[in-house]
């Protein structure tokens, strides 16, 4: 039903499809209905919910709501100005604008200058410690600030012993001469001032200028050599630290030396990873040395070394060595990148022999442009995983680099196959930002899904190309709507009445500065959500959404009748129809039968009030 | 005249205000960190030894308490110091703390680079207590004897520091709970 003043919906249908298809492209037919404007003239505010769970950009819900609530207590440093340092004993706990509350960071970073006590520090209410805080919430949550804060208290500390000694000396005094302490004397009346040490030694400083008389010992007794005059037994393994192949064997011996000489190896024994070694594996070579001998080792238990210690009969530790068993690593391989925006590069790849070497394998990402330079190395490692590197400078275009990992051990290196790409050839961008999911009207089996192009896209000559998913909220299983082309916009269709959806887009800019390969799909936008109109109608079972029966509402019978539409358009000269008049049809049907089961509760109502006879 | 409680501005203003207040705010807030620095200490101990292997953490391994320059246990006679000489030690051994466990930190990521939380606490471990003054000269020569001896002494020296560090950040917590408001004067 056409409303005054506005054009008809024939005319409408094909002058802003026209002006929809001029600005968006070639239209699917996946989002063929998008074409049509959204019935924003009816002057109803579209029914959809809305919800996004990108609210704060943050995918945890746990430190998003933490995150929410300290964004808005008052002396946020995140809200502060730049100059307002806050107070050591403020921030005991680290307010932050980023996920997690106790993420400190930058922050603290930004503040390693202000890393200087304040001499003086106001009197404040003791700062809110939590009581059994445990810093393994997954975050740092230790600011900055209470490095400040315990330095400046070491300052208090020191003065905090004259000072005492000062106010008992005058309490005794007070007593003595009959006064009361305190009360009309200050700090600096009775002879104290705030030290502050201008640089000057303090008592650790002064024991350091003295030698320290057991700086000696201590590297004797770190290299392993007997302390003089310790009058205790001391070892050393052989060999230290040996690094060996996981099978082979390894000779080991345990020299003592005792104070005062002679000690023996008599009832000396090792352990390993602190299991008692079979006696059997070990043999006195003479009266201090005890020989050990294993075969056929596996992997170490630990990436630190296993330990081998050789006990004395009390069961002391003697000595220790530490081995390194495992494998030399294999070739990585499998090596794949991708650049944001053109921007910078991040390559991922697969270490080989599913990197089990059992020691510590130090992987190294190499790259160089193909005909002329020197190789580079990159520095940023698990950017987007364990197996990972970011390389975040501005690269060349159009001109092949050579990218390649090395993976160094103990016991080897190995490197993989040399990657050969052109930037331009693995671009991706950001997912579409503000996607937003809304109803169709009253339409019980449609969302309206809308969209922006990636910010980057605009700098760039290229196109881009969408894909769509969604799933109902309670499964698990995403449809994927593929056709979506370049429009940012798509409606879509035979979604079950009442059901909230979650929906996700992707962006893939292909055909970049003319070429004709793809890029590289981006990730997926946070998901947004949103659910289609109830049914109006009684189904069976009370209440259900399941439409009746002839309903064109499902996707093979929306197919036909767009067929049919088509069909009749060619030729029976009905060049108004089209799947937008069909949709204001079925509004306009559950419109009126809506009013009609109204209007019967009302004449119900009525007449039963007649039956009742004239109201007094 | 506004007055401010505790304030050394203008000590003949007001005759009635006390500086005690303002000293045992210091305390008990300084009391409160030490507190939770203990905690810390405690949970860096675990994650350590969690990193060497056994027997380290085992219940018995007790390996040689190697003297460490420039510090050693509180003595067992430490209780009965006067508190001014309490916070003096305490503060002493605080300070010689950081670059020791500064060594530990070096070595521990040549031995456990994938250990980031252990590092990490080990890092945070120094920073909270590095204060003002200088740091002992004996730091420079522990670091050069840390990276020439072998891994299974190293693993050790880490032990005892962080055993040091717990040790020393439990002892000042304790004097401080002696000064700060409620505790036994």
């Amino acid at each position: 039903m056409a409303r005054p003043g506005a054009r008809s919906a024939g005319d409408a249908g094909s002058w802003q499809a026209r002006r929809m298809r001029r600005r968006r492209g070639p239209v699917s037919a996946a989002c063929a209905s998008s074409i049509h404007p959204l019935p924003q003239q009816t002057g109803r505010q579209p029914l959809g919910v809305g919800v996004s769970e990108s609210a704060v950009g943050c995918r945890d819900p746990a430190a998003r709501a933490s995150s929410l609530r300290f964004a808005r207590e008052p002396g946020n440093p995140a809200s502060n100005p730049p100059s307002a340092r806050p107070a050591p004993w403020d921030t005991a706990i680290g307010y932050d604008q980023y996920c997690s509350p106790f993420h400190r960071g930058r922050l603290g970073r930004e503040r390693k200058e202000d890393l200087t006590p304040a001499p003086q520090v106001s009197p404040r209410a003791p700062p809110a410690v939590p009581e059994g805080a445990d810093p393994d919430e997954g975050e740092r949550i230790y600011p900055e600030s209470l490095g400040e804060g315990w330095a400046a208290s070491q300052m208090e500390m020191q003065s905090l012993g004259p000072r005492l000694r000062a106010l008992e000396d005058q309490k005794r005094r007070d007593e003595v001469g009959g006064g009361a302490l305190g009360q009309n004397r200050s700090l600096q009346q009775v002879g104290i001032e705030e030290e502050v040490p201008a640089g000057g030694p303090g008592p650790a400083a002064q024991s350091a200028r003295r030698p320290p008389p057991l700086l000696p010992l201590l590297l004797l007794c770190v290299l392993g050599a007997p302390q003089a005059g310790s009058g205790a037994d001391t070892a050393v393994i052989s060999p230290q630290d040996p690094t060996l192949l996981i099978g082979s064997s390894l000779q080991a011996t345990c020299s003592v030396h005792g104070d005062p000489p002679g000690a023996t190896a008599e009832g000396l024994y090792w352990t390993l990873n602190g299991h008692r070694l079979p006696p059997e594996l070990s043999r006195m070579l003479n009266a201090s040395t005890l020989a050990l001998a294993l075969a056929n080792l596996n992997g170490s238990r630990q990436q630190s070394g296993d330990n081998l210690v050789c006990h004395a009969r009390d069961g002391s530790i003697l000595a220790g060595s530490c081995l390194y068993v495992g494998l030399p690593p294999e070739k990585p391989f499998n090596i794949s990148c991708s650049s944001k925006n053109m921007k910078d590069l991040t390559c991922r790849w697969t270490p080989g022999a599913h990197g089990e070497t059992f020691l510590h394998t130090n992987y190294s990402l190499k790259y160089k442009l193909r005909w002329y330079g020197q190789d580079n190395t990159c520095e940023e490692y698990h950017t987007v995983g364990p197996h990972s590197c970011h390389i975040p400078k501005d690269l060349a275009l159009f001109t092949p680099y050579e990218i390649w990992v090395e993976a160094t051990n103990r016991l080897g290196s190995a490197r993989s196959d040399v990657l050969t790409l052109d930037i331009l050839d693995v671009v991706t961008t950001d997912p579409p930002p503000e996607v937003h999911v809304s109803r169709v009207g009253g339409l019980e089996d449609q969302l309206s899904v809308r969209w922006v192009s990636p910010p980057a896209l605009k700098d760039f000559l290229f196109q881009a190309k969408y894909q769509i998913r969604y799933r109902v909220e309670d499964s698990v299983d995403w449809k994927v709507v593929d056709d979506v082309s370049n429009q940012t916009s798509c409606r879509l269709a035979g979604l079950k009445p009442g059901t909230v959806y979650f929906v996700q887009v992707r962006c893939n800019p292909f055909g970049i500065y003319g070429s004709k390969k793809a890029g590289i799909w981006s990730e997926w936008s946070h998901p947004t959500a949103a659910s289609t109109p109830r049914s109006e109608r009684p189904g069976p079972g009370g209440g259900a959404c399941e439409p009746r029966g002839g309903e064109p509402s499902s996707g093979p019978v929306r197919r036909e009748l767009k067929q049919f539409l088509g069909w009749l358009k060619k030729h029976a000269y009905c060049s108004n129809l089209s799947f937008r008049l069909y949709d204001q049809w079925r509004a306009w049907m559950q419109k009126s039968h809506k009013t009609r089961n109204q209007d019967e509760g009302i004449l119900s109502s009525g007449r039963r009030g007649a039956a009742r006879g004239p109201a007094r | 005249m506004s007055r401010r409680e505790g304030s050394l501005e203008d000590p003949q203003a007001d005759s009635s205000i006390s500086p005690l207040p303002h000293l045992e705010s210091k305390i008990q807030q300084t009391h409160s960190l030490a507190r939770l620095l203990t905690k810390y200490a405690e949970q860096l101990l675990q994650e350590y030894v969690q990193h060497q292997g056994d027997p380290f953490g085992m219940p018995g391994f007790s390996p040689p308490r190697l003297p460490v320059a420039d510090l050693s246990a509180p003595a067992p006679g430490h209780a009965g110091l006067p508190v001014p000489e309490r916070l003096r030690l305490d503060e002493a051994a605080l300070a010689a703390l950081p670059p020791l466990l500064d060594v530990v930190r070096r070595r521990q990521a040549e031995l456990n680079p994938r250990a980031l939380r252990l590092l990490r606490r080990l890092e945070d471990a120094a920073r909270q207590t590095r204060g003002p003054r200088p740091e002992p000269a004996a730091a420079a020569a522990i670091a050069a004897a840390a990276v020439t001896a072998g891994v299974f002494p190293a693993k050790v020296l880490g032990l005892r520091v962080c055993g040091l560090y717990r040790e020393w950040v439990s002892r000042t917590e304790a004097d401080l709970g002696q000064l700060a408001p409620g505790g036994p004067a």
